[in-house]
């Protein structure tokens, strides 16, 4: 993701990561109590997984994240009116990159002087699975994320 | 005391009856019309707006998430 947002930079597109809850809280990342954690966390984000995105926080409420449905990891794409044009339940670097794609040739084909209507589309994408690493990532949470999930899901 | 709301968001175990119940996207504002606006902080602390966020490009893609 952070590599289609400098892609796609010079097409003024832009790109923000916005901190929500916990979806797994383990022992050395847990469940959030006040902003200040919150904040800690987001920043650990920034630094131990590379985002080089803006990291924008919530509010502890999480009233954005609700708003929009509060799907663990999901990407959403707003025009600069404020409408969102693309809204995809887990976040895909794929299929954010095909909407983007797109999306920048439609304003293309507009400063060309096209006339272009909007049609709403629906589609199944597919993301890659990646367990061995979903793991990885669970236990830099604490054992207890690993446990909960594996009791989850198995 | 954290109100209930606020600790049911932030649940501190992944068990079905806390997450689940959060998982409503199906719920979430559709495509096309002018979406829900709030605030939002930088890591620096500082008040934002998502609408700030949006006005500012032709296109802004949002990911949601966190560190766990």
């Amino acid at each position: 993701m952070n590599a289609i947002a400098e892609e796609f930079a010079p097409q003024d597109v832009g790109a923000i990561f916005l901190y929500t809850n916990e979806a797994h809280p383990g022992e050395h990342y847990p469940h959030l109590t006040s902003m200040r954690q919150k904040f800690e966390h987001a920043r650990a984000l920034r630094d131990i997984y590379g985002v080089s995105r803006p990291i924008l926080v919530d509010a502890l409420s999480g009233d954005c994240h609700l708003a929009y449905g509060s799907m663990p990891n999901m990407t959403w794409i707003f025009n600069s009116a404020g409408a969102p044009v693309y809204k995809s339940d887990w976040t895909d670097a794929l299929s954010v990159r095909n909407a983007i794609a797109y999306f920048v040739d439609v304003a293309g084909r507009r400063r060309e002087g096209q006339r272009l209507a909007p049609f709403r589309v629906e589609r199944l994408d597919y993301r890659t699975q990646d367990r061995e690493k979903f793991y990885e990532a669970l236990e830099r949470n604490g054992p207890k994320a690993v446990k909960e999930f594996r009791s989850a899901f198995g | 005391m954290i109100p209930k709301e606020i600790n049911n968001y932030n649940y501190d175990a992944f068990i079905p009856e806390n997450f689940e119940p959060l998982m409503r996207f199906e719920e979430s504002p559709p495509l096309g019309s002018t979406a829900p606006d709030f605030p939002l902080w930088t890591l620096e602390e500082k008040e934002t707006r998502l609408s700030e966020i949006w006005e500012s490009h032709l296109y802004t893609v949002v990911e949601f998430g966190s560190f766990t």
